[in-house]
């Protein structure tokens, strides 16, 4: 039985690689950012009990979906809210591919905020303002002191790159 | 397909919360190390480094607090340029005060506790981040706007005109060497533009919130204030939204389209009226008044941008922007018609305000039978009971 967490990939690095998709995708099923934190965190914490017992037939990624799936089931059933919500989610028939999307989208998201990581500062706050803010092109350049084209062009010039850090990361395959 | 998931994403990163990895890694190693006991902590270390000696480590070495230290340092410095750079929500503040109190209690000696202070005084001193110009231009323009007056006619290096109808103000190149497109920047004003053909280099004209682009042919742009009206005379342009591409149209000769800033519509009749109000009657009109014949061929209703969707997708973006207030109940759904793609406005799909789910609602039905009630509990929100084909 070869063992899932080696010298290469340590807990460490999988709890850090996976904790703010993983904390985003719980949110975006119950909507509330401190429980999330802290189901996922005692997903970690129960799956570190069993670590060196765990032999995983799917890949680490499903696994941990899995995992965190059952451990928000859990969390929302034990504090009693939601019962609805408690409902929809025990259900077996529920499609666990289009929720498992959900943690692909979340993956696809941390990539996309590394790969704004990467851009010149400068850029990188064009994009910001842009992409995060929400500032129109006029604004942002009304706030910078430059000129409607050269936000559009920034804007141009880091979408391409990050689009590319992406195509190159294995996030936008399946 | 890669490419429509990375735009989707992309459109809601600002919903993605980003929290200190580094940090929420000791808060979780605290958590172990308290469920467990003290044997834990040396199962971390000698998973994750070589040479671990648990007894040491377990006594916490006046070593092991000054990395401790060091790391608090590394935090704290790393929370102060995250900020600087991210606006966005990133949950920062919570866990450190914990960690300062670890620290704290865990008997740091004096001499490191003093060093910590300074350098925490002086993180906090220091000045924010310079963002440098880094600024990329295709085209080096003139610096200054010109206004130039109705009647006058631009010629631009290529052969392309312009004819000024009433006064605007412009930004246009002296000549197109080396450029990739030729660009003119009209900030307010109307013109009638007659582009020579240039597939290599593609002529766009943009205005404080539109774009037109072209390969060649001849068209008229009112830019005011945040309302533009495009009119093609000749040939086919795509005029989108400076905001956000996706609000684009492709506008084709004797057709003619108004952005408002929010809403990118066909028009018809409306083409006169606009002409009317905006510019007073003069020769130069005869030109544009005569294409109108050709005007009547437009589309009967405005149309919103819209893309192929299937109700997997839908479920994904309806989720995403409006949670618990929909839920399609796919599983409820036979797989022929959950797969269906259908065309369906951009609008109505990511992004607005929850008002928008009811006329979105009303959207699908002309794609499927929806039963479905409104729910009493709450504002806006929605039942799914089924959804099949349509009779």
């Amino acid at each position: 039985m070869a063992k899932v967490f080696t010298s290469d990939l340590t807990f460490e690095k999988v709890f850090k690689e996976y904790f703010n998709p993983l904390v985003n995708f719980v949110n975006s099923n119950i909507n509330n950012w401190e429980d999330s934190r802290e189901i996922v965190q005692n997903t970690f914490t129960k799956i570190w009990e069993v670590k060196d017992r765990l032999d995983i037939d799917s890949s680490l990624k499903s696994y941990l979906y899995q995992a965190t799936r059952n451990g928000m089931i859990d969390f929302i059933r034990s504090s009693k809210r939601s019962q609805s919500l408690v409902d929809d989610l025990k259900k077996d028939s529920i499609e666990v591919e289009e929720d498992s999307r959900k943690l692909d989208s979340m993956l696809i998201r941390q990539e996309i905020y590394r790969a704004m990581d990467t851009l010149k500062p400068k850029n990188k706050e064009i994009f910001r303002l842009n992409k995060i803010e929400g500032l129109t092109h006029k604004e942002i350049a009304a706030h910078l002191g430059i000129s409607v084209r050269s936000v559009e062009d920034n804007i141009k010039r880091a979408t391409q790159v990050v689009r590319e850090v992406l195509t190159k990361s294995d996030v936008l395959v399946n | 397909m890669k490419d429509h998931k990375f735009q989707q994403e992309f459109d809601h990163i600002k919903d993605f919360r980003v929290y200190n990895v580094d940090q929420e890694w000791e808060h979780f190693l605290e958590k172990v190390d308290a469920s467990a006991g003290g044997v834990s902590k040396s199962d971390i270390h000698s998973q994750d480094s070589l040479n671990a000696n648990p007894s040491k480590v377990f006594r916490l070495p006046r070593y092991f607090a000054v990395i401790a230290a060091g790391l608090l340092v590394l935090i704290i410095s790393t929370i102060a340029f995250l900020n600087v750079l991210k606006e966005a929500p990133t949950i920062v503040q919570e866990p450190s005060p914990n960690l300062i109190k670890q620290v704290e209690k865990k008997e740091t000696p004096k001499e490191i506790a003093t060093p910590l202070q300074e350098e925490s005084v002086a993180i906090e001193m220091a000045p924010p981040v310079v963002i440098e110009q880094e600024v990329i231009f295709e085209n080096e323009l003139e610096d200054e706007y010109k206004t130039v007056a109705a009647n006058e006619v631009i010629t631009l290096a290529d052969g392309s005109t312009l004819k000024i109808l009433t006064s605007t103000v412009i930004k246009y190149p002296d000549s197109f060497e080396g450029a990739s497109e030729r660009f003119i920047d009209m900030k307010s004003g109307s013109v009638l533009f007659d582009v020579v053909e240039n597939s290599k280099m593609p002529f766009k004209v943009m205005t404080e919130n539109a774009g037109v682009s072209v390969l060649g042919t001849t068209f008229t742009l009112i830019a005011e204030g945040v309302i533009n009206t495009l009119n093609i005379i000749s040939g086919t342009v795509k005029f989108y939204s400076l905001a956000d591409e996706s609000i684009s149209l492709l506008v084709n000769k004797g057709e003619g389209a108004i952005f408002d800033g929010n809403e990118m519509t066909s028009i018809e009749d409306k083409v006169e009226i606009a002409l009317d109000e905006v510019i007073p009657e003069e020769e130069e009109f005869v030109e544009v008044v005569e294409s109108e014949e050709e005007l009547e061929k437009v589309p009967e209703k405005p149309a919103l941008p819209t893309s192929k969707y299937d109700l997997k997708g839908l479920q994904g973006s309806w989720a995403s922007f409006y949670g618990e207030n929909i839920d399609l109940k796919l599983k409820n759904i036979d797989k022929s018609i959950r797969n269906k793609t259908f065309e369906f406005p951009n609008k109505y799909v990511s992004s607005g305000p929850a008002e928008n789910l009811g006329k979105a609602i009303e959207l699908l039905q002309n794609h499927f039978e929806v039963d479905y009630e409104k729910l009493d509990d709450c504002e806006h929100c929605y039942k799914i009971n089924s959804i099949k084909a349509k009779q």
